[in-house]
C-alpha cells in the first residue's frame, strides 16, 4: 500500500511492518459483515430455539418459502396492484408538486400563507384519513392513491420551491441579456440549476409513495403485497408472513439504493 | 415575477433561505396589502375543506354532517368513553418516543462524530427509514402479544431512523472551525461537547425529535388500526367496522385535531424563538 522511498542500505523492511497501523475494512464491507451478521443471529436463534419458532422461524426456511411465493400463482397479481398504487401516487405527487413549487415560487404570498398547513401536512397522520376515504368509495385502490399523492407532494413541492428559489438571479440577468426565449431560458438556465436541488425531494417522494402505499394495504385492502402480510398473519401463516416482510424490505431498500445512486449522479453531474 | 433576490443561505437543518438583505425596501401600504392576503389565503383553506366536507355530505350517504360529527364527538368526550382509549395512545406515544430519543440520539451524534462509522452506518439508516416500519407489527404481536408493550415497540422503531439519521447528519454537519475553536481555548471533551456540539447540532436534533415524534405517533394509530384492544384508531377501526360513520369521523377528526394544534404550536415557537435571536 504505502510504498514510501527508502534509503538504500537502512534496515526498513522490518520497521515498515511495525510502523503500519491497523486498517479498518472498507465500510462496505463492514456494512455487509453487520447485514450478514445480523441475519446469522436470526438463523441461529431461531434453529436453538432461543426464540419460539412459531413466533420467529428460521431464515432459512423463509427464504425457502419466499421462493416459492415468488413462482406461484397470485404472486404477479398483487404485485401488479401495489406496483400500479405506488408508481401512480409517485407520478401524480411528482408533477403536482412540481407545480404547486413552481406556484410557491412565483407568489410569495401563497407560499408565506401555505407554509404553516405544508408543515402540518408532514406531520399529521394524513393516513388517518384512509378510512373515511374507504367508507366513500369502497375497497379499492383510489383511497390509497389520493391519500399516498397528498403524502408525496409535500416534499416534491418544498423542494422544487427551494430549488427554484435558489437559482442565482445573476443566471436569470444573463438569461434576459443574451434575449432568451422562454423555452430556452427553462430549458439551459431553470432546469440545470434547480435540478440538483430539487431531486432530494423527489427521492423522498418516491419513498413516501413505497412507504403509504404498503402502510394502508397493511391496514385494510383486498389486494397488494402488503395486504397479503396482513392475510398472512391472520392465517397465523408465519413463514409466510415473514417472507412478505422480507419482500417489502428488500423491495424498500433496493429502491431506496436506486434512487439514491440516480441522485448521487445527478448531483455529481449537475451540482 | 418574484425570483430569488439574493444569495441563498443554508441554515443548519437542512433548510435553504433567501437572504433579502439587499432587497428595496417595500413601502408600508405594500406590506399591509401582502399580510390581508397571506391571511386570506390562510382562512381560505379551511373554509374549502369545510366546504368540501358539505358536498360530500349531500352527495353520498356514507358521510355524516358536521353538525352530526360535532355533537358525536362532544357526547363522547363528555361521557369519557374516549379516555382510556386516549390514554392508551398517549402512552404507547410518548414512551415509545422516549425510548427512540434515548437508544437513537446518543448512537446517531456517535455514528456523526465518527467519520468511519458514518460510512458504515449511513446507508443502513437511510434505507431503514425508506422501509415501512409498520410492517414489523405483526413480529412484535408474536413477542408481546397484542397489547400496550407491542404498539410502544412499533412506535419506538418508528421514531429511531429519523432520529438516529438527523443526529448523525446534524453532528456530521458542525463545522470544524468550531471545534478547533474549543480545541484552541484547551476544552476538555465534556466542555467541548456541552458548549460547542450540542448548541451547533440543536437546529438538526429538534427537527429530527419533532419528526421522530409524529412518525411514531402515525404508527401508533396505524398499529391500532391493525389490531388492538383499545386506543383511538383500535376505536375508529371498530367504528369502521361497525359503520358508526359519525363516530368514526369524530374520531378522526380529534385525531387529526391533535396533530394539527401540536405542529403549530411548534411551529409558532420555532417562528418566535428564531426571531428574538
Amino acid at each position: 500500500m504505502t510504498e514510501t522511498a527508502v534509503p538504500p542500505g537502512v534496515g526498513t523492511r522490518r520497521r515498515r511492518s511495525l510502523r503500519r497501523r491497523a486498517v479498518p475494512p472498507p465500510p462496505w464491507l463492514t456494512r455487509l459483515l453487520i447485514v450478514v451478521g445480523a441475519l446469522g443471529l436470526w438463523e441461529w436463534a431461531a434453529r436453538t430455539e432461543r426464540v419460539d419458532r412459531l413466533t420467529v422461524p428460521p431464515a432459512s426456511s423463509v427464504f425457502a418459502e419466499l421462493d416459492d411465493i415468488v413462482t406461484s400463482d397470485g404472486f404477479m397479481m398483487h404485485v401488479e396492484r401495489t406496483a400500479f398504487e405506488i408508481f401512480m401516487a409517485f407520478g401524480f405527487g411528482l408533477v403536482g408538486g412540481i407545480l404547486l413549487g413552481v406556484v410557491f415560487w412565483k407568489s410569495r404570498a401563497a407560499s408565506e400563507a401555505l407554509e404553516p398547513f405544508l408543515i402540518t401536512l408532514y406531520a399529521m397522520p394524513t393516513l388517518v384519513f384512509y378510512p373515511i376515504l374507504l367508507a366513500m368509495t369502497g375497497l379499492n385502490a383510489g383511497p390509497i392513491i389520493v391519500i399516498t399523492v397528498v403524502f408525496a407532494i409535500v416534499p416534491v413541492a418544498m423542494n422544487t420551491m427551494n430549488a427554484l428559489r435558489s437559482i442565482s438571479p445573476i443566471l436569470l440577468h444573463l438569461a434576459a441579456s443574451l434575449g432568451m426565449s422562454s423555452r430556452q431560458r427553462v430549458l439551459k438556465i431553470i432546469l440545470p440549476a434547480a435540478t440538483p436541488i430539487a431531486v432530494p425531494g423527489v427521492k423522498l417522494g418516491f419513498i413516501y409513495a413505497v412507504v403509504g402505499t404498503i402502510a394502508m394495504e397493511f391496514i385494510l385492502a383486498n389486494r397488494g403485497i402488503g395486504y397479503m402480510i396482513n392475510l398472512t398473519y391472520g392465517n397465523f401463516d408465519v413463514v409466510d408472513m415473514f417472507a412478505y416482510i422480507v419482500l417489502v424490505i428488500a423491495f424498500a431498500v433496493a429502491s431506496n439504493s436506486v434512487m439514491s445512486a440516480i441522485e448521487r449522479k445527478i448531483r455529481r453531474d449537475m451540482l | 415575477m418574484t425570483a430569488a433576490a439574493g444569495p441563498v443561505v443554508e441554515r443548519s437543518g437542512g433548510s435553504v433561505e433567501v437572504d433579502r438583505s439587499d432587497e428595496r425596501p417595500r413601502s408600508r401600504t405594500r406590506i399591509r396589502r401582502a399580510t390581508v392576503l397571506v391571511w386570506g389565503i390562510r382562512l381560505a383553506v379551511p373554509l374549502l375543506l369545510l366546504a368540501a366536507w358539505v358536498v360530500a355530505d349531500r352527495t353520498s350517504d356514507l358521510v355524516p354532517g358536521i353538525s352530526a360529527t360535532v355533537s358525536s364527538l362532544r357526547e363522547q368526550l363528555a361521557s369519557g368513553e374516549l379516555t382510556p382509549h386516549i390514554r392508551s395512545t398517549m402512552h404507547a406515544s410518548l414512551v415509545g418516543f422516549a425510548l427512540a430519543v434515548v437508544i437513537g440520539a446518543p448512537l446517531g451524534f456517535a455514528l456523526g462524530r465518527s467519520p468511519y462509522w458514518y460510512k458504515v452506518s449511513e446507508p443502513l439508516i437511510a434505507s431503514g427509514y425508506a422501509v415501512p416500519r409498520i410492517i414489523i407489527y405483526p413480529v412484535l404481536i408474536g413477542f408481546w402479544g397484542v397489547t400496550l408493550r407491542s404498539k410502544t415497540g412499533v412506535v419506538a422503531i418508528s421514531a429511531f431512523f429519523p432520529i438516529v439519521f438527523l443526529c448523525m447528519s446534524g453532528a456530521r454537519g458542525v463545522a470544524p472551525v468550531l471545534v478547533n475553536l474549543g480545541r484552541s481555548m484547551s476544552m476538555n471533551r465534556r466542555q467541548t461537547v456541552l458548549k460547542i456540539i450540542l448548541p451547533a447540532t440543536a437546529p438538526t436534533v429538534m427537527f429530527g425529535l419533532r419528526l421522530g415524534f409524529s412518525i411514531g405517533f402515525v404508527g401508533v394509530i396505524l398499529a391500532e388500526m391493525f389490531a388492538a384492544t383499545e386506543g383511538l384508531g383500535a376505536v375508529v377501526a371498530d367504528d369502521y367496522g361497525l359503520l358508526r360513520l359519525p363516530q368514526m369521523f369524530a374520531v378522526i377528526a380529534l385525531i387529526a385535531g391533535f396533530a394539527f394544534v401540536v405542529n403549530i404550536t411548534l411551529w409558532v415557537l420555532r417562528r418566535l424563538a428564531t426571531t428574538v435571536e
